[in-house]
This record gives C-alpha cells, sequence and structure tokens, in this order.
C-alpha cells in the first residue's frame, strides 16, 4: 500500500503521489523554482 | 505498473523466474490502465497505453530549463513530506483517517511541494540554489524496503 512518507518503495513511477500535491501544483512549484535562479534534483529510486 | 517479486526469497529463483519469463516471452511489467482520476498525478498521457514502454508525457507550453555546467552550489535537500504543510486537503488524500499525525517523527507529517513553494523565500534566502528531494515522489509501497509505517496501517 502506497503509505510511506519518504519516498522510497515506488509502487509505479508514473503516478505521483496524492499527499503531496497534483501535476499543476509540482509544475508552479518548479516554475518559481527557475524563475528565482534555482534548479531543481530529483531522484529516482527504482529498486529500493 | 513494475512487477513486484513478492514471495521471493532467493536471487536464485528471481533470476530463474527471469529466464522463464525471457525464454516463454511473458512481459515482466504490464501497464496500469488509464483512470479519470488519476489524471492530476499521472505523467502518463497515452491513454492507449498496454506496456510501461508505451508511456509518454510532455509538459505543454513548457520552456525546458536547461542545467548548469557547473553544480558546485548550495544544495537543501528536502524530505518533502516533513517540510511545510501547504495544502490540508491531501493530507489524508487516500481517504482514511490515518495517514498523518504532526505530533509524530515516525508518520507522515503532511507537507507538500504547496508548502515548499510557500517557503521559497526562506530558502532562496539562506543562499540555496537547488533543491534536491531525496525521492521521487511517486506513488508508494512501504511493504519491503521500509516497513515501520506498517504499524499503523
Amino acid at each position: 500500500m502506497p503509505w510511506a512518507s519518504d519516498g522510497y518503495s515506488p509502487l509505479d513511477l508514473t503516478l505521483l503521489d496524492y499527499h503531496h500535491g497534483v501535476i499543476e501544483d509540482w509544475r508552479a512549484a518548479i516554475t518559481e523554482i527557475h524563475r528565482r535562479g534555482m534548479y531543481i534534483v530529483l531522484d529516482n529510486t527504482m529498486s529500493t | 505498473m513494475l512487477l513486484e517479486y513478492r514471495g521471493v526469497v532467493s536471487l536464485v529463483q528471481m533470476a530463474v523466474y527471469s529466464a522463464l519469463c525471457f525464454l516463454l516471452w511473458i512481459p515482466l511489467s504490464t501497464a496500469l490502465p488509464y483512470l479519470e482520476d488519476q489524471v492530476a498525478y499521472n505523467l502518463n498521457t497515452n491513454q492507449a497505453a498496454k506496456n510501461p514502454l508505451e508511456y509518454d508525457g510532455s509538459w505543454e507550453n513548457h520552456v525546458y530549463n536547461p542545467s548548469p555546467d557547473n553544480w558546485r552550489m548550495p544544495f537543501y535537500t528536502v524530505t518533502l513530506d516533513r517540510f511545510v504543510n501547504g495544502d490540508p486537503t491531501n493530507d489524508e488524500a487516500n481517504g482514511t483517517h490515518w495517514e498523518h499525525d504532526p505530533t509524530s517523527n515516525q508518520f507522515r507529517f503532511g507537507g507538500d511541494i504547496r508548502g515548499l513553494q510557500n517557503t521559497l523565500d526562506y530558502i532562496q534566502g539562506m543562499g540555496v540554489k537547488v533543491c534536491d528531494f531525496p525521492a521521487f515522489p511517486c506513488l508508494r509501497d512501504n511493504s519491503r524496503a521500509h516497513t515501520r509505517d506498517t504499524n499503523f496501517v
């Protein structure tokens, strides 16, 4: 069951965790980070 | 959906199983059906996908932001759930009453991406240049690598 909060043990790498917001929230945040001249790094945890 | 090797107790068994699947042309993974209620969370937009290799998705009207030549700059590692709760409506997104506990350090707190966005003044004010998410925030399973939360299920 998708309960853990830490981002490991992915069930599906194409579906976002419901608890962290929808795609539009992510796009808004990423856009704002870039607007501030900052960058964003996402780990892919394939086999944990 | 990625195939789960539940109940497979040894690497040998896993290797034999993989070899059998390969020899018999059994696909090791199949695609989840495209569901309307997951559209807001689904990075895949190919509704006809039968196999994860057919998944596809793009960010329309987005201008690609190139990576820097040199990453030697201040990083801030954000464990998203522990950070800031910007949208309380998604704290119990699975529809139960037992998905977050703000007073516990052993269970989901309720942080989300909107909370991070609301706090960018603070992060940028420290001189941080990169927000690093230590694990990709996708739908996940806690039954294998991290079992501590199962006490609460």
